[in-house]
This record gives C-alpha cells, sequence and structure tokens, in this order.
C-alpha cells in the first residue's frame, strides 16, 4: 500500500484546508455558477448571430455585475442583464438571471437562467406582471452539486418543466449524473447537462443547444 | 484498500465540519448505490440475491427488474474525492467566467455583487483575486488528492 491510513486521511483533510478560505459558502457558491450558466446563454446568443449589451437599465452598459441573491421580479431592482440584438431580425431577446416566469398552471416559477423575448420583458417592466412561458425562449435549472443530484431533484425538475415547457428547460450541474437521475431523465425533451463546468465540452453542448434555441425563435419570429 | 469504508466514514464526518452541504451531498450519492439492471449485477452478488428468493419462494431477479448496488469503500471515498475537484474547479472557472464577462465588455470594476433588491444580504467578490485564490486552490487540492486517487485505484 502506498499510502498509509493516516497520509491519505492528512491529504483529504489538508485539502478541505486549502478549499476552506476560498469557499465562500453553498449559497455563494451557487450564486456564482448560476452566473456562470448565465455567460453560458450570452455566448450562445451571440452564436447565434446575436450582439449583445449588458447592462442595468436596458440603455447604458453596467459599471459592475449585479444580480439577484434570491429570486425576484423581473421589474424590481437594478440587476445586470443581457439585451441581444440580431442583424437579421427585428427580435430581440434578453437574459435574466434568477427571475420568476409564470408556468402552465398561473403560478411564478423561478429562472437560474431565463432567455426571454424582450416585447415579453418590457410588457413585465411596464405592468408590472411575471413574464409568461409562452414568452420563455430557453430557461436554465442550475444546481451546484459536487456529487450527483438525487431523485428528488430530478423529480422537482420534471414538475418545473412541465409548468414552463418542457423543451425550453435544461438543468445543469457540475457533478457526474448518478445513474438513477439519468434513467429519470433520460427519455424527456428536457435536456440534463452533467459535468457542467464553464469551458467544459459540457457547456460547449449547451451553448448549442442554446443557440439552436435562439435560432428556431428567430425562424418563428 | 482495506479499511477504506472506516477511512471514508472519518473523512465525510471532517467534510461535514466545513460544508454540510456538500457532505450531504456526497452522504445522499452513496446512500443511494447505485441503480443497474437485475441482469448487470455481479455474479456472485446476483447468485446471493436469486438464492436467497428461490429459498423465500419469491422467484428470480428478472431481466428488466433495477437492483441496487451499495457503493464500495473505495467507491465512496473515490466519490469523496471526486466531489473535492469537483468543487474546486467549479469555483476557479465560475469565477474565471465571469472575470471574462467584465472584461470582454470592458466593465471598470471587474466585480460581481449579489444582492437583494433593497440591498441587505450582501456578497461582493473581487473577480481578479477570488479567482487568483481558487486557482491556486485548485492546483494544491489536485496535487494532494492525486495520490488518493492512485491508492483507491478505481474512479467512477
Amino acid at each position: 500500500m502506498a499510502m498509509s491510513r493516516r497520509e491519505l486521511i492528512d491529504a483529504v483533510e489538508n485539502a478541505l484546508g486549502v478549499l476552506t478560505p476560498v469557499y465562500r459558502g453553498a449559497a455563494a457558491e451557487s450564486d456564482l455558477y448560476e452566473a456562470a450558466l448565465f455567460t453560458i446563454a450570452v455566448e450562445a446568443a451571440v452564436a447565434a448571430g446575436g450582439s449583445y449589451l449588458i447592462t442595468d437599465d436596458g440603455r447604458t452598459r453596467s459599471s459592475r455585475l449585479t444580480f439577484r441573491r434570491s429570486p425576484g421580479n423581473l421589474w424590481l431592482g437594478n440587476f445586470t442583464y443581457i439585451v441581444v440584438t440580431f442583424p437579421d431580425s427585428p427580435r430581440r431577446l434578453e437574459i435574466h438571471l434568477g427571475v420568476y416566469v409564470v408556468g402552465g398552471s398561473r403560478v411564478p416559477h423561478e429562472c437560474d437562467v431565463a432567455v426571454i423575448d424582450q416585447e415579453e420583458a418590457e410588457r413585465s417592466r411596464q405592468g408590472l406582471v411575471h413574464p409568461r412561458r409562452a414568452k420563455l425562449v430557453a430557461s436554465i435549472e442550475a444546481k451546484n452539486y459536487a456529487a450527483s443530484p438525487g431523485i428528488g431533484v430530478g423529480r422537482a425538475f420534471i414538475g418545473l418543466s412541465a409548468e414552463l415547457g418542457q423543451a425550453k428547460c435544461t438543468l445543469a450541474f457540475p457533478a457526474r449524473r448518478s445513474s438513477n437521475l439519468a434513467a429519470l431523465l433520460a427519455a424527456r425533451p428536457s435536456e440534463c447537462f452533467d459535468e457542467l463546468l464553464p469551458r467544459s465540452p459540457a457547456a460547449q453542448r449547451l451553448r448549442s443547444h442554446l443557440d439552436q434555441k435562439i435560432r428556431n425563435w428567430i425562424a418563428r419570429g | 484498500m482495506q479499511e477504506s469504508a472506516e477511512i471514508y466514514e472519518e473523512l465525510i464526518r471532517r467534510v461535514g465540519e466545513r460544508s454540510d452541504s456538500l457532505a450531504a451531498q456526497i452522504r445522499e450519492e452513496v446512500a443511494r448505490g447505485r441503480l443497474v439492471p437485475g441482469s448487470k449485477l455481479p455474479e456472485g452478488e446476483r447468485e446471493e440475491r436469486q438464492s436467497r428468493l428461490a429459498e423465500a419462494k419469491l422467484g428470480r431477479i428478472g431481466k428488466d427488474e433495477m437492483a441496487v448496488l451499495p457503493y464500495t469503500g473505495d467507491e465512496r471515498l473515490a466519490l469523496l474525492c471526486q466531489a473535492l475537484l469537483t468543487l474546486a474547479q467549479t469555483m476557479t472557472e465560475s469565477r474565471r467566467t465571469l472575470l471574462e464577462l467584465t472584461t470582454d465588455n470592458d466593465l471598470p470594476h471587474p466585480r460581481v455583487l449579489f444582492t437583494e433588491p433593497d440591498e441587505t444580504d450582501s456578497i461582493e467578490f473581487d473577480l481578479p483575486v477570488e479567482l487568483s485564490n481558487a486557482e491556486r486552490a485548485l492546483g494544491q487540492v489536485t496535487n494532494l488528492l492525486r495520490p488518493v486517487q492512485e491508492e483507491v485505484g478505481r474512479w467512477l
């Protein structure tokens, strides 16, 4: 045996000691992960031919990134979002982090990342009403799990997808998915991207998936 | 490795002292075990289960049935170490991606603020500093856990 029991425990303990001062807590690390997925949606919009403005007010460029700590109403607060324009289409998109969208049962649900028709986003701001699922182009449900999420997460995602539109919803997390979760989600129109770290092959697949969703939305224009 | 299940228990307790949520994720995965078709059970395991069923006159394990295989001690250790690596990688790459978003757009402040609309409960990240710290931690964690990976021998 190359390592003694003591050495093995010390190695893992030292790794924990290295991570602890950098780790900012589960909630803050989840916030960062969701924001990282937000950037993948932005990249997808660019891949679909879009140009974007990163903004807090819809007109001027942000000076820094400001995101919601917890889900909120799209119209409330001065948070950073993305406005995307396309050269050959009058249609515009907005990409938001942590906003409510109304599902089929008329109940608002949090979208960690929401890609929304800009007219609908503007309607939300003017009317103080939640965006409707019909105007949702795509959404990402983020789970910052270092070990595979369980069946409960899969069931909740299936419920969310049924509310918001199965083909529009994707689930993403950094861990490798368990066989249980894979079996649960494999036969459904909603997509699950495991081992999703920014710049990973899974991130590229998600970007391509969203790119196609956006292209289809433009074509339906 | 002998005693790997005991070592796992000691280590997961230590993970829990630092991060309840991370320990809970790993514990849940371990508790679930691996879902496999009955036909894919290892031969000895399958025979043992068939024998118990036969003794109780409860039929046989069919090809379309699903069975659960508990993780071995080595596999539990592997899961724990992989989770720590995944955590370190996620921390690093999330920070890197957000820093790139600020630099690609020439934002004057390479920072991200997470806040409530009334600005209570805020947390701010100075992204260049945070990325540098996370990269250093990832390098160290990778070096520390590599020998453990080799020791455990089989990754999931």
